[in-house]
C-alpha cells in the first residue's frame, strides 16, 4: 500500500501521471495533509538531489529561536565583526597592491616599448567582434529602482537601454547637478554612452571617475577602459589595462584573461 | 596556507575570530564571487552573499549546534550558493533592484537559516545511503536515461534501473522522515 503511494507520488511530481489521475490525486493532496506532507517531501527531495536547485519555497512557521538571536545584540554584534573582517580584508588587499604596480609598471614600459615597434596586425572587424563579444550590458550595475522612475538617473538608464545615449548623457549630467550624493554607477553609464557616440576623451573621463571613486565597484572603471581602447582599436593600451586586471584580480579579471589572450 | 581549516581555526571560526574570518575572506570569496558572476551576479552580490552566509552560519550554531559533513570551506560555499539560488529564484517572480542582494529582511534570514536546516539535514542522510544509492540517485538526478543506468549499474532491464531508483529514493525519504530533528524543522 505504502509502495502504491510512493509511487504515485514520483509519477505526480515527475508529471508522468494521466492528466485525469492528476486532477483526481491533487484533489486527495487537497483535503489529506499527511498525503500532502509526503508529496511536499518528495519534491524537496528532489530539488536536493538535483544539483543547482535551491530548497524549495515553502511556507515555514518561523522558528522563534532563531528570530530572537537575530533581535539579539550578538547578533548586531557579530554583523559588525564579518563587515570588519571583510573590511580589513580589502585593506590589506590594497597594500599589497602598492608593491605589484611598480612592477607592473616596468612590465608596461616594456610593452609599450613594444607596441610602438610592432605592427597592429588585427583588421577592424576583428576588433569590432572583439568589442562586441566582451561588452555586456549586465556588466552595468542596475539602479532601476521600483517607484522611483522621475530619478533623473534612472530616466537616463532607461534612455540609455533605448540606445538613445545622447538622452541618456543629458539625464546623466541633470542627475549629477541634482545631489550631493552621486550614485557612482552613473559614471560607468555616461562613459559607456559617451563611448557610443564616439566621444572617446569624455567617456574616458567618466571611466576615470569611477576607478577614483568610493564605490565597491570602482574597478569596473578598468574594465570599460580596456574595452575603450580595444574598440578605438588601441590595442596596446588595451593590453596594458587588461595586465593590471588580472595581475590584481579586479573586475572581470578572467574574462580580461581571456581577452588578452586573444590579443597576443 | 592549507587549503582546509583545521578544527582550531574551524572552532575559531564559531567563536567568531577575526583573524579565521579574515582568512576565509581571502580564500573563499574569490571562488563565491567567480560561481555568483557566472550565475547573473554582480561583484557586490558575491559581497552580499558571502557576508551573509558566514552570518546565518554562525547564528545557527550559536542556536542549534551544527554538524558540517564537509570542509567548513566546502560548507560556506554551499551555504553561499543556495543563498544565491534563491536569490535568483526571487528576482525571477518579482520586479526588482537587480543590483542589490534583498534576501535581507529577518524574516528572510530566518527563513533562509531554516532551508540550510533542512538541506543539511538532507545531506546527512544522503550521507547515509549506500554507496550504491547514492552513485544511482546522482545519475538519475544527473538526468542519465534509464538506459545508461542499466548498463553503468548492469541492470537486466530498464524497469530494473527504474525500480532500483525509487527504492534508494523511498529509503531516503524514510531516513530524512526517521531522523530525530525532521518534525522540529
Amino acid at each position: 500500500m505504502e509502495d502504491s503511494i510512493n509511487k504515485q507520488i514520483e509519477n505526480y511530481i515527475s508529471n508522468s501521471m494521466p492528466d485525469e489521475e492528476q486532477v483526481l490525486f491533487e484533489t486527495r493532496i487537497a483535503n489529506d495533509k499527511e498525503l500532502n506532507a509526503k508529496v511536499e517531501l518528495a519534491k524537496e527531495l528532489n530539488h536536493f538531489l538535483i544539483d543547482k536547485e535551491t530548497p524549495l519555497n515553502r511556507t515555514y512557521e518561523l522558528d522563534q529561536e532563531y528570530k530572537d538571536f537575530i533581535q539579539s545584540e550578538e547578533a548586531t554584534d557579530l554583523k559588525k565583526t564579518i563587515k570588519k573582517a571583510h573590511q580589513n580584508t580589502k585593506i590589506k588587499q590594497d597594500t599589497s597592491k602598492t608593491t605589484n604596480i611598480k612592477t607592473y609598471f616596468l612590465a608596461a614600459s616594456i610593452a609599450l616599448l613594444v607596441g610602438f615597434l610592432g605592427l597592429n596586425l588585427f583588421k577592424d572587424n576583428d576588433i569590432h567582434t572583439l568589442y562586441t563579444t566582451y561588452y555586456v550590458s549586465s556588466d552595468l550595475p542596475s539602479v532601476i529602482k521600483r517607484n522611483d522612475l522621475k530619478n533623473e538617473l534612472v530616466l537616463g538608464v532607461l534612455a540609455f537601454k533605448k540606445n538613445d545615449f545622447q538622452k541618456a548623457v543629458i539625464h546623466f549630467e541633470k542627475y549629477k547637478t541634482s545631489t550631493t550624493k552621486i550614485d557612482d554607477a552613473v559614471y560607468l553609464y555616461e562613459g559607456v554612452s559617451y563611448l557610443n557616440t564616439n566621444n572617446n576623451q569624455k567617456a574616458l573621463t567618466q571611466f576615470n571617475l569611477m576607478i577614483n571613486s568610493n564605490s565597491i565597484d570602482n574597478s569596473k572603471g578598468y574594465w570599460f577602459k580596456a574595452l575603450l581602447h580595444l574598440k578605438n582599436n588601441e590595442i596596446e593600451k588595451s593590453k596594458l589595462i587588461l595586465n593590471k586586471i588580472i595581475t590584481e584580480k579586479l573586475f572581470n579579471h578572467l574574462k580580461a584573461k581571456k581577452l588578452l589572450s586573444e590579443l597576443e | 596556507m592549507n587549503k582546509n581549516f583545521n578544527i582550531e581555526q574551524q572552532e575559531a571560526f564559531f567563536k567568531r575570530e577575526s583573524r579565521e574570518i579574515e582568512m576565509l575572506y581571502k580564500v573563499l570569496l574569490p571562488k563565491v564571487t567567480s560561481f555568483i558572476l557566472k550565475n547573473k551576479g554582480s561583484l557586490l552580490d558575491a559581497e552580499e552573499v558571502f557576508q551573509e552566509a558566514l552570518f546565518q552560519i554562525i547564528a545557527r550554531s550559536r542556536v542549534k549546534s551544527i554538524k558540517i559533513n564537509t570542509s567548513l570551506e566546502a560548507y560556506i560555499y554551499t551555504v553561499c550558493r543556495n543563498l544565491w539560488y534563491q536569490e535568483l529564484n526571487k528576482r525571477k517572480k518579482e520586479v526588482r533592484n537587480e543590483g542589490v542582494f534583498e534576501l535581507k529582511s529577518e524574516d528572510d534570514t530566518v527563513y533562509a537559516m531554516m532551508q540550510q536546516d533542512r538541506w543539511d539535514l538532507f545531506e546527512k542522510m544522503f550521507l547515509k545511503l549506500s554507496e550504491n544509492c547514492q552513485k544511482l540517485l546522482k545519475a538519475y538526478f544527473d538526468k542519465v536515461s534509464y538506459d545508461r543506468i542499466k548498463d553503468m549499474f548492469k541492470y537486466a532491464t530498464k524497469n530494473t534501473a527504474f525500480q532500483r531508483v525509487f527504492k534508494c529514493k523511498r529509503r531516503l525519504t524514510e531516513l530524512v522522515q526517521g531522523a530525530n530533528n525532521f518534525k522540529n524543522l
